[in-house]
């Protein structure tokens, strides 16, 4: 495993996502109870990089974990629109007017 | 050869797949389970954790999605932490007009032996107070549940390891293998042989490539949906609710929505889930294997959604993604043995019920390879269901050019 200690330093089970409050041991943990191989996997099953900040924080600290443990991250982080948090009304003006029925129900 | 003695390669680790492997290791059959990718890392990690009847025909799709609910009901205990939970779910009305066609719905289903209830304007506000206030009414469906699909993979394939199966994720299969006019096992990619005496295909979207160079046409396509997703803030009620509208097609009605409601064929899905976001969808198009979010799509979505629940205007959208479900013709998935390729199995084309329906395709598919009678008929499952009329017609047209 390796890795892991380095990017904890001294404490031994470092939060490693704060949004979803993830440690180093939730993820070790999630590999003895599931069937996890992969970073994607281990992403959809904890959260880690799930959170509000969609692992801007975390990721690199997360894809380094994922190479310690044999696994190619690429793509597993991939960002998803939209790019930063919006709220829903917002989201809708942003859009170019909605041709068609104005009846909306 | 007893049917116990039976090697089974299952080729696909979604959640059919992983169903299954779990039904048939637990029954002593030596299974291995292979995919190209990692294990669900195809539909079933993008998707909803829906477990529904409320939206399905009543009649043999209902007593399908029913039957697999209870399987799942019982498994559910032994899979780990799925985050399952049996809340129920509504069908929002969108305006009066809906309220007729409803009320059928309700009662087909209750004459099919389903404990749907109809609830009227009072009723309805009161169990979901955060729905616009012009809802007319609501339908209920007591048995509908819910979960986390990759959890719920995950849980079947490490079940089915301690019961001795094989699992063979990141590992590409190019061919089902025949030999001596049966199934032979897989070539992988790395052109070593799987030998088998039975196959699954259970390769969601992907399955017509596997089938075609048999000489096998499963009318399976792609349909791609969208999901919306939250941060965590407040919630807009403990239970799952979509809406009637969307049914309204089966009553020869015209809904009537803005246009791009229309176009992405979007109808509100609202899933609140246990980590504190809510998920909605959901989008229905034909756009081949393209999973990239289309944020148009989105926007449709979250203006679907604004129509039921005015308040979340001020809720906060985290990320939308896009998945694509395996559509067949008549909406039911493919279920049964190949005639034309003895050992050769198919189990796919569940579209937007994968999930809801792994467990009972687990069954009939063990029911199948172990040769014990299936707990209902399969005709309407079968693969060459759609080959009959296709071929009928090729017939014919050769008959009118002679």
């Amino acid at each position: 495993m390796g890795q892991d200690a380095e990017v904890g330093g001294a404490d031994r089970d470092p939060v490693v996502c704060r949004c979803e409050a993830v440690r180093v041991r939730d993820l070790l943990m999630a590999q003895d109870a599931w069937a996890i191989d992969s970073l994607r996997q281990l992403k959809l099953l904890t959260r880690a990089g799930m959170g509000i900040c969609q692992g801007r924080v975390c990721g690199s600290v997360l894809e380094a974990l994922a190479r310690a443990w044999g696994w190619d991250p690429a793509g597993a982080l991939a960002s998803r629109p939209p790019a930063r948090p919006w709220t829903m009304q917002a989201a809708l003006a942003a859009g170019k007017p909605n041709g068609g029925h104005d009846e909306e129900r | 050869m007893t049917a116990r003695a039976t090697r089974v390669v299952v080729v696909g680790a979604g959640v059919i797949g992983a169903a299954i492997t779990f039904v048939l290791s637990r029954a002593g059959v030596p299974v291995t389970l292979v995919d190209r990718g990692p294990l669900g890392g195809g539909t079933s990690s993008r998707c909803d954790g829906n477990v529904l009847v409320i939206d399905k025909d009543p009649g043999y799709q209902g007593a399908l999605a029913r039957l697999s609910q209870d399987l799942l009901h019982a498994w559910a205990g032994e899979l780990g932490d799925i985050e399952y939970r049996r809340p129920g779910s509504y069908l929002a009305l969108a305006g009066e007009d809906e309220v007729e066609p409803a009320r059928t719905w309700v009662a087909d289903q209750r004459r099919e032996g389903l404990d749907f209830s109809y609830l009227d304007a009072a009723a309805t506000h009161r169990v979901m107070p955060d729905l616009a206030a012009d809802v007319p009414g609501s339908i209920y469906s007591p048995t509908d549940s819910t979960l986390n699909p990759l959890a719920y993979v995950a849980g079947l394939v490490a079940k089915s390891r301690h019961a001795g199966a094989e699992t063979r994720p990141h590992t590409p299969v190019a061919a089902v293998a025949t030999g001596g006019g049966r199934v032979a096992g897989v070539h992988l990619e790395d052109g070593s042989i799987l030998a088998a005496d039975v196959v699954v295909v259970a390769a969601g979207v992907w399955t017509p490539s596997l089938l075609e160079p048999l000489g096998v046409a499963v009318p399976i396509r792609p349909r791609r949906g969208h999901l919306v997703v939250s941060t965590k803030g407040p919630r807009f009620g403990d239970v799952k609710v979509m809406e009637f509208g969307y049914l309204m097609a089966k009553f020869g009605r015209e809904r009537v929505v803005p246009a791009d409601v229309d176009r992405y064929g979007v109808a509100l899905v609202y899933e609140p889930t246990r980590a504190g976001n809510f998920i909605l969808g959901s989008s229905r198009e034909f756009v081949g294997f393209d999973t990239t979010p289309d944020p148009d799509v989105l926007r449709a979505i979250v203006r679907r959604a604004l129509r039921f629940y005015p308040a979340m205007a001020e809720a906060t959208v985290l990320r939308g993604f896009a998945g694509l479900r395996p559509w067949t013709p008549d909406h039911l998935p493919v279920v049964g043995w190949v005639p034309s390729v003895p050992g050769l199995l198919v189990a796919a084309g569940h579209e937007g019920d994968g999930i809801g329906l792994a467990a009972v395709t687990g069954k009939l598919v063990a029911d199948l390879v172990l040769e014990q009678p299936p707990p209902l008929a399969m005709d309407p499952l079968a693969v060459d269901r759609f080959a009959t009329e296709a071929s009928q017609e090729a017939a014919l047209w050769d008959k009118t050019r002679k």
